[in-house]
């Protein structure tokens, strides 16, 4: 192939070899680190999430999002954190009143869709405990995730996920 | 992208000149794709830690009759982590280990997590305490180490799962302790 500074003749041509290795290394790179995941969740900007090697990958959109100023469930603001703390009027019983509600009625809305699609609970539904996935920036303290859970058990929910950000290539 | 008018080199010896690729048709597919793949690909990948909480039933306690089983019982401090074993009766051999809050420690918290799932390999459930001061990074740094062995982790002596799921892959981690239950939500 002929390369830029040619005779007069042929005039100028661009050698396009270097291009096309950059091209097979970035796709290369891209093909291995691409996710197939039938599950995509774009984190909010004021939120990090924590790391670990977990083995179980990401399933479910998560419910409820801890940011750094907010508690969010369904990406509805609920809660406005002071100094990363809940507002004590927002606080029943150990649990936090709004974020309880909310997970009351995300619970009755599951019930009521199950229902309809197989017209009564079936044995394993029932014995199946109600799970939700959590996202929480890592710089806050257990006290928030303890009374989060804590509205989620007042509301059934058992099982929590705990949304982690792990690396994508193995 | 355009197509540039095919040149014929002219060479110095006789005869008709040595074919030339075209490799145009190379650089449109390879744009294509890269320009697909950087839309479509998610470059941070993300997983989960389940974890269970107690819950208080209503329903009759069923009497049964006692038997020696095993507890474990790991508690993180601001500054510490505790874990303590014994078995249920006699001879209970009740063990406490205490380890620092940072990483050197957290690794040889987990080789110890390693240890007891070997020795006790009918036991794969924690009992976790955190206090509230903890910060929720390090919960889950301790929370990783209960609940994944990695690849580079020595192959537990138990028995494999029967659940395909959760049995372990070749080159992927599997799970050391896979029952994790958060005691002090409800303390």
């Amino acid at each position: 192939m002929a390369s830029v500074g040619g005779d007069s003749e042929e005039g100028l041509s661009l050698n396009v070899m270097p291009m096309l290795d950059i091209f097979s290394i970035l796709v290369t790179f891209l093909l291995m680190s691409y996710s197939s995941d039938p599950t995509q969740h774009d984190v909010d900007g004021n939120l990090e999430l924590p790391e670990s090697v977990t083995i179980a990958q990401m399933d479910e959109v998560p419910a409820i999002s801890v940011t750094r100023t907010d508690i969010l469930v369904n990406n509805k603001s609920l809660v406005k954190l002071e100094n990363g703390k809940v507002p004590q009027a927002d606080i029943n019983q150990g649990a936090i009143n709004p974020i309880y509600k909310a997970l009351v009625e995300i619970a009755e809305t599951n019930k009521a869709a199950v229902k309809e699609l197989t017209g009564a609970l079936s044995e394993e539904k029932k014995s199946k405990p109600p799970q939700i996935t959590i996202e929480m920036d890592k710089k806050h303290n257990f006290e928030l995730m303890r009374r989060i859970m804590l509205s989620g058990q007042q509301a059934e929910f058992l099982t929590f996920k705990l949304l982690t950000s792990k690396p994508t290539i193995d | 992208m355009s197509h540039g008018k095919k040149k014929r080199k002219r060479t110095s010896s006789a005869g008709s000149p040595p074919p030339e690729l075209n490799v145009m048709p190379f650089i449109d597919i390879f744009s294509m794709l890269t320009t697909f793949l950087l839309v479509s690909a998610s470059f941070m990948g993300m997983g989960i830690l389940e974890v269970q909480i107690p819950f208080l039933s209503n329903s009759p306690e069923v009497k049964e009759e006692p038997q020696r089983s095993f507890s474990l019982k790991v508690d993180i401090e601001p500054a510490n982590i505790i874990v303590t074993h014994q078995w249920t009766a006699a001879p209970v051999e009740k063990t406490e280990l205490r380890f620092e809050l940072n990483d050197a420690d957290i690794a040889k918290f987990h080789t110890e997590m390693i240890a007891i799932r070997n020795k006790v390999p009918e036991n794969d459930k924690v009992d976790l305490r955190a206090d509230d001061a903890v910060e929720y990074e390090k919960f889950i740094k301790v929370l990783d180490s209960i609940k994944t062995l990695t690849e580079t982790d020595p192959p537990l002596t138990v028995p494999p799962s029967k659940d395909p799921e959760k049995a372990p892959k070749k080159g992927r981690g599997s799970y050391l302790f896979e029952k994790v239950v958060i005691g002090s939500v409800l303390l």
